[in-house]
């Protein structure tokens, strides 16, 4: 039998009245777009996995304190945010390893040659990405390939709404001088 | 090509950004791009910066397992709830005992049944006060006969 898409309120309703499946399903909801953010934010994809390990459990034990005030989505990634950071203070780099693109690279139904190009591309911008200081960095990734507001990069960053769009503009400013 | 436009232009690149559009400003950006090469060179960066990261395959699974042990998942999200609900339920026992023993009155076997089932339904130091007077590690027989000579 085809799986009925639950909607999110439902789940997190779900969730906080105890349905563990519930609660799974939050978490693999997000798994991709957490682990994308400590990545970025660690530079390391061991480290980028215990910060996802240690956000979801932050996230999973303090359901309770979601007042849905932001989105579900910008609440988990300022936990990510935070545990990526913690752990980052705590560790020194163990490998830094060159950061993996999925396969489903944007014009995968372009042909072989493009798709190509368009994979040389975003591993070159992926690499430029790391030059930049880490709001920048944060700001950037969070509005470019996560399409957050600023007001929702702003709550993340627990910064104001216009200091997060300043931080994107001044990052893709330098990402454009770097890739020039 | 005016400032403002590019402006305009450059806050909606993001791919999710542009899908939020409506049929005219979608058109908008699309006829602005044809014309400003400054922009169309920034759109080809978001793209590239649009790219998703590849997660590694066993990462779910691992996060689940470390997930499912946490008390909220083991006992339901509510089991904070239920911990205090079961604690509450006991002491509530054992300390209306004394009173019990005052009047002359016991607890019925149903109650005791119940705090028995609270009790043992507990994780392991899931709540302190419980843990450190060693009610969680009384066999359910033994908690029985201590709640029945409590309340007799």
């Amino acid at each position: 039998m085809r799986e009925v898409p639950i909607d999110e309120a439902t789940l997190i309703e779900k969730a906080r009245a105890g349905d563990a499946g519930a609660l799974e399903a939050l978490v693999r909801r997000y798994m991709d777009d957490v682990y994308a953010l400590a990545l970025r934010i660690l530079g390391d994809g061991d480290q980028a996995a215990d910060a996802t390990q240690n956000a979801m459990i932050n996230a999973v034990n303090g359901l309770s304190r979601f007042r849905g005030d932001a989105s579900f989505r910008t609440w988990i990634l300022r936990i990510a945010a935070n545990s990526a950071k913690s752990l980052g203070r705590r560790r020194t780099r163990r490998n830094e390893v060159a950061l993996t693109l999925a396969d489903n690279v944007a014009g995968e139904d372009a042909d072989p040659a493009t798709v190509a190009t368009n994979r040389a591309e975003a591993e070159r911008v992926t690499e430029l990405l790391r030059q930049l200081p880490p709001k920048q960095r944060m700001a950037v990734h969070l509005r470019a390939n996560q399409g957050l507001s600023y007001a929702e990069i702003g709550e993340i960053l627990e910064c104001s709404e216009g200091a997060a769009r300043v931080n994107y503009h001044l990052g893709i400013r330098r990402l454009r001088e770097l890739t020039i | 090509m005016t400032e403002l436009a590019c402006a305009w232009v450059r806050d909606r690149l993001p791919p999710r950004s542009r899908d939020g559009l409506d049929v005219a400003d979608a058109a908008r950006l699309e006829q602005h791009l044809a014309g400003c090469a400054d922009c169309r060179a920034e759109a080809t960066l978001v793209s590239a910066l649009a790219v998703p990261v590849a997660v590694p395959p066993e990462l779910e699974a691992h996060v689940l397992r470390a997930v499912r042990k946490q008390p909220a998942v083991a006992n339901g999200a509510g089991g904070v709830r239920h911990y205090a609900l079961a604690a509450s339920f006991v002491f509530a026992l054992l300390t209306g005992s004394l009173l019990w023993q005052q009047f002359g009155a016991r607890p019925s076997p149903a109650t005791i049944d119940g705090a028995v089932e609270a009790v043992l339904a507990l994780p392991v130091g899931a709540d302190a006060l419980l843990h450190e007077s060693g009610l969680q590690s009384l066999s359910e027989d033994e908690l029985r006969t201590l709640l029945e000579e409590l309340g007799s």
